[in-house]
């Protein structure tokens, strides 16, 4: 029957040829975007570093002269002084758990910095993000050290103005090695080469935001400096587990009578979900314009298909007649035409298998772990791309096999 | 050929689509949606880029969303990205002589806005200068924008969008009442129509000078980063690389004032389209964004078009009797390739005008989804679209070419193939 099978489509190469060159084309756009969203997902699935939920970040803002509280004459230390006394005084608040001040720190921030870590001849790669926090900073995140260290030991660490800490991966890619093994070595920091810092601890890689891979993601979290306690700090906050619901009203109804300290007033409150939104739309975006494309391919495989089979079908009902009185029953017409399709996507997947590689091998397509081609990545992209396309192929072509079932020879074959 | 020719290829091409009610239902289908998604990516494009009241200048700007300083002379990836300060906004930006106008905008942030003994809400304000309203051109409703000598001495002035203006005082005449901007009085100068958040650069609820509160002094690393962005308007296109020279002049000299650091943009001031494909200030190939939309029309365009050329062949060679009875009789090849032909563009004009219904439909319903990013997705106001935004000529020619394409693309060569038929041949549906 497949000898059979075989010839019928060579016989009609020429509509054939249409169906295989859609099936190839859709195939090769298919899996680019089944891979694009491979990628994301996996990248998106990979442990964070850190943990928003709960958290909150406060906005301070400082009275002008144009308000009648504004006091004068305030000098740089008075004016930090209310800053750490506002800090305080939330870390004091009974639904919140830890509050802690930031410099381009807090996750999914559009601000950030780089830095150096070195230690003998190892130096970390220039994208190291640094982040100057208050010891209570790594509280509010949950950040967690390689070797169990809880986010209370990591804060107790940061109150030694010479300890920092670091994600484990600083040195990975290019010296191999883990930072655990390195905990409590002296190091070099923010290209200062005179002074030199201790490693308190390693720290489970904190990526800088959803989509961007732990295997491209460096930090680093020092103690932040005095100076640096001012109003460009960010000061974010995690409140107790159950104390989320009207957080924002209650704080900022509370802002005026409890939260004035000098000059510095609560300007504003968001929660980091709303943060995080808004740093990835362009992210998000992007996946939902790939899987609004992903669906119109899709349901133009199911249209052509439909449309093709449609035809196929009236023209052969006399052949589908003859097939039926010679002993063929409902099931195996309904069988061959099914076949039929997914045969000629088998044959379009061929080359287009080749199409990906070349693709991917030419590094066209989105890089994860260094690479845009890994073995599995491949396989798992080529087949679930080539499922889903034959997924439209049996639905598109049920309808119309299904009118071949019901072809009744007798009267089909009258009219030849 | 005249008139009565025409209609009567129309009326045989209609019967002909009666006749196959599901293929001509699939295949109108396939090419509305088609045109549907070219559509909404034209659309979408189209709102971000051209112009929209307050943005009315988008082609002649040039935008400054952020900067990265490093150490002197540092060759390794290491720098500190964000917005600027405010004095590198002056030094750099604002004294740049060669554009009409240089403006200097907070990036957007919330202010709780009241009114004594009255009503208190929350707002999305900008903090900017004089120069804002000449870079944009918003409606008044009531009165003026803050002047040169209010940004200057940062007199407590506040513009209103017209629905805040309406929520706290009840009508949009408030200019000359006093309102309470985190705990400090200001005076309502003016009053503007409502801004939707397509406008990115230009959107927010309230107005005021950024000297009107303590907003510089949110600086660090030199005093080089910051919270501000800017926006250039140059006199036409034509000045765009002489400003980028004096820019950069401009932040050579200002480098040479700091001791172990320097700034630099990363390709930035942007025209209008890399603003918008910039991720992060990374360094941005415009060329590549251009060929990325292309390759992404041609596809769309491709696929249908695979599919209706498909059935289009099947229908013919099921037709091909009918054919073979009328070159029998004497029709000729031109005649038969006519008759195809208004055929398909009957077809696709009911497709094209299906898709365009479909399309605006999407813009509506999707509305969240294709227009929200990350300038304007947590704000508080409406990304409405107006009217004027959507229902432009350009995209009506540009969805009725298509539809064109589409057509001659599907139809043109089994027409062809079939007209050439053998009439023996095509009598015996071979």
């Amino acid at each position: 029957m497949n000898k059979k099978l075989f010839t019928q489509i060579k016989n009609e190469w020429r509509s054939n040829l249409w169906l295989v060159t859609e099936l190839l084309l859709v195939s090769v756009v298919l899996w680019y975007i089944v891979d694009y969203m491979y990628v994301q997902t996996s990248i998106y699935n990979e442990p964070r570093g850190f943990d928003i939920s709960h958290c909150y970040l406060v906005q301070m803002g400082r009275l002008t002269d144009k308000s009648p509280d504004f006091i004068p004459n305030q000098t740089d230390e008075e004016k930090r002084q209310d800053v750490k006394e506002l800090l305080s005084r939330l870390q004091h608040r009974s639904d919140i758990e830890a509050a802690g001040l930031g410099q381009s720190s807090y996750p999914y921030n559009g601000s950030n910095s780089g830095t150096s870590v070195v230690y003998d001849t190892l130096r970390s790669p220039g994208w190291t993000i640094r982040r100057l926090v208050s010891p209570d900073f790594v509280r509010v995140f949950r950040y967690r050290g390689t070797r169990g260290e809880t986010p209370e030991q990591l804060a107790e660490m940061l109150k030694h103005p010479k300890n920092f800490l670091a994600s484990d991966n600083l040195y990975k890619r290019r010296y191999g090695c883990d930072l655990t093994s390195l905990v409590d070595k002296q190091f070099y920091l923010f290209g200062d080469t005179t002074n030199t810092y201790n490693l308190a601890a390693s720290l489970q890689v904190v990526r800088y935001g959803d989509y961007f891979e732990a295997w491209d993601s460096y930090c680093m979290v020092a103690p932040m400096p005095e100076g640096r306690y001012d109003l460009g700090a960010e000061l974010c906050v995690r409140v107790k587990e159950d104390q989320d619901r009207d957080f924002i009203a209650r704080l900022k109804a509370d802002s005026e009578k409890l939260y004035r300290v000098g000059n510095v007033f609560i300007a504003d409150v968001r929660s980091f979900t709303d943060i995080r939104r808004n740093f990835q739309q362009s992210q998000t975006n992007a996946w939902n314009s790939y899987l609004f494309g992903m669906g119109f391919l899709l349901l133009n495989i199911f249209l052509g298909l439909l449309g093709t089979f449609w035809f196929r079908t009236q023209q052969r009902r006399g052949e589908i007649a003859l097939m039926k009185s010679l002993g063929g029953t409902d099931h195996s017409i309904f069988v061959r035409q099914l076949v039929e399709g997914l045969l000629l996507l088998v044959i379009a997947t061929i080359p287009a298998v080749f199409i990906d590689w070349n693709l991917a091998n030419s590094e066209l397509n989105v890089w994860m772990n260094g690479t845009t081609l890994e073995g599995g990545r491949f396989i798992m992209t080529v087949l679930i791309s080539f499922v889903l396309i034959a997924l439209m192929i049996v639905v598109g072509i049920w309808i119309p096999a299904r009118k071949a079932m019901k072809v009744q020879p007798a009267e089909a074959l009258h009219d030849e | 050929m005249n008139t009565n020719m025409i209609k009567l290829y129309f009326k045989q091409a209609f019967y002909q689509l009666r006749e196959n009610r599901l293929i001509s239902l699939v295949s109108i289908i396939g090419t509305a949606l088609a045109i549907c998604m070219i559509m909404v990516i034209v659309l979408v494009l189209e709102v971000r880029i051209t112009d929209c009241v307050p943005e009315v200048n988008r082609s002649r700007s040039l935008y400054m969303i952020a900067m990265s300083i490093h150490q002197k002379g540092d060759t390794s990836d290491k720098s500190s990205n964000g917005c600027m300060s405010l004095t590198v906004a002056k030094e750099c930006f604002k004294a740049l002589t060669v554009p009409e106008a240089v403006t200097i905008v907070s990036t957007g942030g919330r202010m709780r806005i009241s009114v004594p003994a009255g009503k208190t809400m929350t707002v999305d304000n900008l903090e900017t200068d004089d120069a804002f309203w000449k870079v944009f051109s918003f409606d008044f409703i009531a009165g003026k924008p803050f002047t040169a000598a209010d940004s200057e001495s940062g007199l407590p002035k506040v513009v209103l969008s017209a629905s805040v203006a309406r929520n706290l005082f009840g009508t949009v005449e408030a200019v000359g009442r006093t309102v309470q901007l985190n705990l400090a009085d200001y005076t309502v100068v003016g009053v503007v129509k409502d801004v939707s958040k397509l406008a990115a650069s230009s959107y927010a609820q309230i107005w005021i000078p950024f000297n009107s509160t303590e907003i510089a002094g949110k600086c660090w690393y030199d005093n080089a980063m910051g919270t501000f962005r800017v926006v250039i308007l140059a006199h036409s296109e034509k000045d765009f690389p002489a400003i980028r020279e004096e820019a950069e002049r401009l932040r050579q000299k200002f480098n040479d004032g700091l001791q172990d650091s320097e700034i630099f943009y990363r390709g930035q001031p942007d025209d209008r389209f890399s603003f918008i494909f910039r991720h992060w200030g990374r360094e941005l190939q415009a060329k590549e964004a251009y060929l990325h939309y292309l390759l992404v029309i041609v596809i769309l365009l491709l696929v249908p078009a695979i599919n209706l050329s498909s059935m289009t062949l099947s229908r013919m060679r099921k037709r091909m009797s009918e054919i073979g009875v009328r070159k029998a009789f004497g029709a000729t090849a031109n005649v038969l390739l006519r008759q195809v032909f208004y055929e398909n563009l009957l077809l696709t004009l009911i497709a094209g005008a299906v898709g365009m219904l479909f399309s605006y439909a999407c813009t509506f319903l999707l509305n969240d989804f294709l227009f929200s990013n990350s300038e304007n997705r947590t704000q508080i106001g409406e990304t409405s679209l107006s009217a004027d935004m959507l229902f432009s000529p350009w995209i009506f020619l540009a969805a009725f070419i298509f539809c064109l394409l589409l057509n001659l693309l599907s139809a043109c060569i089994p027409a062809w193939r079939a007209s050439r038929m053998n009439i023996t041949d095509a009598l015996n549906q071979r």
